[in-house]
């Protein structure tokens, strides 16, 4: 018999939509996590790309391939012909535009291929943010995303002299919001991604010529590829040595200060400093992209990076100031930006959930010792009863326990080598028989205590039986036995 | 979702008053005390000062006039819920901070997720 065949509950990186991340077990749904993050927030997905987690929805576009010349409104010479829409004109203003298409105040991605480009400049309208004087000139294919504001989507030329054909025009909704993130970091298998609530400070991410400048140094934006695969990373060229760009922010002690840096010519180190430049630290740079960070313990107000050698180019991206570690990147365009905290919850399936006895796995990664208590609970929706299981306060250690009538019945802690690497954790839960498993090893039992009443646990949730203390962490799997497993399974579970 | 800016003359009268609105709880679990939101609260964004003459600096980054700053201190909330926060909402033109997927100036009930990135 397979350990499988015992299991009643499996969430891994999985299926996901707005809201819900899909439990492999059961398949009816029935463990489906629920997911709660009311803003957008960034992952690296599975290309190795830091990019927003998003749903893209169906095809909002009819006959966007121009298979047929309908669907589409044409005026002042617009021709459909040849499977592409024609611009080809002598004087402005010419258009085609399908109505509706988009909802107004929605997010869309429009995707869109430019063939036999001789000149000229084409619009798009419908969007809350004006999109006229598109900046793509020549053949290719070319995305952006943008807000409604028109049920109306609408190609058109700005210029006297455009001639131009396009192609495989898409436009479809885009979800950030409570969309689960699946990280690739690292590359390898993807782990569920919790993390806390934190605010970019930095008001300029990307857009380092927003930034103040010290004398011999220039900043070139939208140079090269960045980490997120678009042409959005800056290049930062120095005449002479210790040339320093900086922006102010203030932070509290103990926040991060990181950004993605890239030598294009040269080598060594560069210096962070988020106190003015009154103390630097150096950190490794190399030909590849490297996100470097420094966390010093005084309090933040004003975040510089130093080149240490004249002549040197540097490519920069995604720049961060935090309070805490260094957490997912939050990009920036002229104000400071919150992401949420990832909360993931189910409840109402004690059927699913043996009280009496089972076995809680779990592999996952502590996001960092940072002193705070971060709960997994098995519970019925109190802090009363049920399995409570923790990274603690103290530094890479991991606690479960068992709660009858907000009593611990059975208390069982042990230190990691490391809380920050993946490890298997198990904790098996029986009258008089409980013990936590780490890693193929049996590392604690109490065979002294009570459990609570058949059907009373009925709720799972990466939090506190209340809501609070979320389970910031990175999770490759978690399941819930509805029987107490043998030691021999409960090895080959955790090895 | 809803986004509240909102002004007070410090923290204690700021955090006073969003407690009392009941956005948030002070928990204690495991010896460890927390503010844990509460009534549809998703985020309370505490801004602290906002800058609205920034200071100079000579080339070299050392400051030559020191910023002047708005009065008071400032949150950021967003809530599901709808509360009445009287004079201390207000209704700024150029706001210094915003969530994830929401527009820079996005505030007020009802508010769309907005975003603008070019690939």
């Amino acid at each position: 018999m397979s350990l499988l065949d015992d299991v009643s509950i499996v969430v891994t990186p999985n299926g996901y939509k707005a809201g819900e991340l899909y439990a492999v077990v059961p398949s009816s749904g029935a463990a489906d996590m629920d997911v709660t993050r009311a803003t957008a927030a960034t992952r690296v997905d599975e290309a190795g790309l830091v990019k927003y987690a998003e749903i893209i929805g169906s095809e909002e576009v009819t006959n966007g391939d121009f298979a047929t010349d309908s669907d589409w409104s044409k005026f002042d010479g617009t021709t459909i012909s040849n499977s592409a829409i024609n611009f080809n004109v002598t004087n402005t203003g010419t258009k085609a535009n399908q109505t509706n298409v988009m909802i107004s105040g929605l997010l869309y991605k429009v995707t869109f291929e430019i063939l036999n480009y001789v000149g000229g400049n084409i619009y798009m309208s419908g969007w809350s943010i004006p999109l006229a004087d598109r900046t793509e000139q020549s053949n290719g294919v070319f995305s952006f995303y943008a807000e409604a504001s028109s049920s109306t989507f609408t190609i058109g030329t700005t210029s006297a002299s455009t001639q131009l054909s396009i192609d495989n025009v898409s436009v479809k909704e885009v979800t950030r919001d409570n969309v689960p993130r699946i990280d690739y970091t690292g590359g390898g298998c993807p782990y569920i991604l919790a993390e806390p609530q934190r605010t970019n400070k930095l008001t300029y991410s990307e857009d380092f010529s927003q930034w103040n400048k010290s004398t011999s140094i220039t900043v070139e934006i939208n140079n090269a590829i960045s980490p997120s695969g678009d042409v959005n990373a800056s290049l930062v060229t120095t005449a002479s040595s210790n040339r320093f760009i900086y922006l102010s922010a203030s932070s509290p002690a103990n926040s991060t200060f990181s950004i993605y840096a890239k030598w294009k010519n040269g080598s060594g180190g560069i210096d962070l400093s988020t106190d003015g430049g009154s103390n630097y630290t150096s950190v490794s740079v190399t030909n590849d992209w490297l996100r470097v960070s420094v966390t010093p313990s005084t309090s933040a107000f004003q975040c510089v990076l130093r080149v240490p050698t004249g002549g040197s180019e540097l490519y920069l991206w995604g720049a961060q100031l935090e309070a805490g570690y260094a957490t997912s990147y939050i990009p920036t365009s002229g104000s400071a930006v919150t992401r949420n905290q990832d909360i993931f919850t189910r409840d109402g399936i004690g059927s699913l959930i043996n009280s009496e006895e089972g076995v809680l796995f779990l592999e996952s990664a502590a996001l960092s010792n940072d002193g705070t208590n971060r709960f997994l609970f098995i519970s019925d929706g109190t802090n009363d009863n049920g399995v409570r299981f923790f990274y603690s306060t103290t530094n890479n250690q991991i606690v479960s326990r068992y709660y009858v009538g907000g009593v611990a019945t059975a208390i069982i802690s042990f230190t990691l080598s490391d809380a920050l690497n993946f490890n298997k954790i198990a904790f098996k839960w029986k009258e008089n028989d409980f013990a936590l498993w780490v890693n193929g090893v049996e590392v604690g039992t109490d065979s002294n205590g009570a459990v609570v009443s058949s059907d009373t646990l009925n709720n799972i949730s990466l939090t506190t039986g209340v809501g609070s203390s979320p389970f910031f962490s990175k999770v490759k799997q978690l399941q819930v036995y509805k029987t107490a497993l043998t030691d021999a399974q409960l090895t080959s579970l955790t090895s | 979702m809803n986004i509240y800016k909102l002004q007070y003359t410090d923290k204690a009268e700021g955090d006073a008053d969003l407690l009392a609105k009941g956005t948030y709880e002070v928990v204690t679990e495991e010896g460890i005390t927390q503010d844990i939101y509460t009534n549809g609260t998703q985020a309370i964004v505490f801004l602290n000062k906002i800058v609205e003459i920034p200071a100079t600096y000579d080339p070299d980054g050392k400051e030559i006039t020191p910023p002047v700053y708005y009065t008071g201190v400032f949150y950021d909330l967003m809530t599901t819920e709808e509360f009445d926060f009287g004079i201390n909402e207000i209704f700024p033109v150029d706001c210094v901070h915003s969530f994830l997927g929401y527009e820079k100036n996005a505030e007020g009930t009802d508010v769309d997720p907005d975003e603008l990135i070019i690939e």
